[in-house]
Order: C-alpha cells, then structure tokens, then sequence
C-alpha cells in the first residue's frame, strides 16, 4: 500500500488552496474523478472532458489551426476531412461535434467513426459536398 | 509561492475550496479557467431508428421517442436553468437543432439537410454544458 497522507484540506504558505502537478488520478477507480458541480449536484471529471478538437481551414489551405489530441488530418476530397488521433478512443459510440461556415447553408455531419478517427462531411442547401471555410470539430466520449 | 510537487496526486473528489466561489485550472497559454464551467455536463450517443437505445452516454438516464427525427434526451442530474448550451451532430446529411428544452432534457428535431422532411437517423449525438442544479 502506498504511502498516505490524510488530510482534509491542503494550502500553500500563503494561505491559497493552490496545488501543481501533472497528473491528476482516481483513488477508487483511476479514470473517475467527481467533481463538485455549480450547485448541489456532481458531475465527473473524465466524463466531461473534450477528448479531442480541431479547427481546419477547408477551402484553401487545408491547414488545421489549433487542435488537440489530433495526430493527423486527411483531405477527404471536397467537403471531407478525416482526423487521426494520437491517443484514440475506448470506442466507436463517443459524441463528434462539427460545426461549420462558408456563404452558403451548410450541413455537417460526422460519420465512418472508429476508435483511431473520424470523418466529417460538409454539405450545402442543395445536399452537394463543399468545403466550409472553416470549420469546428471536436468529441466527448470515452479514452481508450 | 510553496508548492507540492509530484508526479501523481490520487483523490476521490475534487471541490472548490472555501475561499473562493470554482476551481481554478491554469491552461497551456498562462490563462485560467475553472473546471465545472469547462466539462460537458451531459453527451449521448443514440441510436435513432427502429427502438431507440443509448448507445454510450453521460448523465442521461433515459431517453423518449416524441415521433419522427424527434427525441428526448433525459438528464440524470438536471441543469439548473434552460438556457445552457447546446451541440449535435449525426452521421447523415441533416439539420439536427433544439425543439426545447428544459432543466431535465433536451429534445431534439431532425430534418433532411436539404428541405424541411423531418426524419429519423441512425445515430444522432449530443453535448451539453452549462451549470449543473
């Protein structure tokens, strides 16, 4: 058994609730940390973290501009993009999110998803694969 | 400033402390932000055709088939208020948006991406955040 130190609250010398590390870890269960929540009711760390996202430029550069846990992206032909990611899901059930703009109406959708990546689709008014100027993806699921 | 150094710190939970009203995070670039207000406080993944069935999910205890392209995802712990934010998608070429919305769930409305059909999909999801009741 690892060593323990009990206690109920820890502070710095100055008096601040105010820790550093680098990883924060389960007691019970090591991927299941709750969290107090606004009001009265908890709500769990791990579940309710961003497990990944992306921000690409469709049109032009094809360039992602921020992301994380993203390792790769692949043009998917017009109005397609597939992202690769560097620790992958525990799943083919997690929740994508895109969202998209260019000049027209625009419909996103996510589909072909695996535990490793997922590809997204870009449509206009007229049911036609575009390439959204840019464009917002991201999923909340469960970590491999 | 002290500071507790280690590799790993094991907890159960984790509150925001007395002194202040959330718990601060410190991000990548210097900012800060407080943990509640950054989780998503619920996500399913569905299955939308035929009998519906929860797929994987968070905080949903149950969902309704309210009719065609139309479900209720039912929260386990509710929101505090009705004006929380909202995302979705599907794996079909759809408008997938909020019919309403309360406390306890949300509904959601799916239509053809390309007229006002309104249709059932295979597998719609959705995210919510906002503040927990």
């Amino acid at each position: 058994m690892p060593s323990q130190i009990k206690v109920d609250e820890i502070k710095n010398v100055a008096g601040q609730y105010k820790i550093k590390t680098n990883v924060f870890e389960g007691q019970t269960t090591a991927g299941s940390i709750t969290v107090q929540g606004e009001g009265t009711a908890t709500t769990n760390l791990q579940q309710g973290l961003t497990k990944w996202f992306a921000t690409h430029r469709g049109d032009f550069s094809n360039a992602v501009e921020d992301s994380f846990n993203v390792g790769s992206h692949t043009d998917y032909g017009t109005g397609g993009v597939i992202y690769s990611f560097t620790n992958n899901m525990g799943n083919t059930d997690y929740c994508p999110h895109v969202t998209g703009i260019n000049g027209d109406h625009l419909i996103s959708s996510g589909g072909n998803v695996s535990a490793a990546s997922c590809r997204f689709g870009h449509y206009n008014q007229s049911n036609g694969l575009t390439d959204p100027g840019f464009s917002s993806h991201s999923a909340v699921g469960d970590l491999a | 400033m002290s500071t507790i150094v280690g590799t790993n710190i094991e907890v159960t939970n984790i509150k925001y402390d007395s002194d202040t009203t959330a718990m601060i995070v410190s991000s990548t670039g210097g900012g800060a932000g407080t943990v509640p207000q950054g989780l998503a406080k619920s996500w399913c993944n569905f299955q939308g055709t035929s009998t519906i069935s929860i797929h994987n999910s968070f905080n949903v205890t149950d969902l309704t088939d309210v009719g065609t392209g139309q479900y209720k995802v039912n929260y386990t712990s509710a929101m505090a208020s009705d004006k929380y934010g909202y995302a979705f998608c599907a794996n079909a070429q759809t408008d997938v948006g909020m019919d309403d919305n309360a406390t306890t769930y949300c509904h959601l409305f799916v239509r053809q991406g390309w007229d006002t059909t309104t249709i059932d999909i295979t597998e719609p999801c959705c995210i919510i955040h906002g503040d927990l009741a």
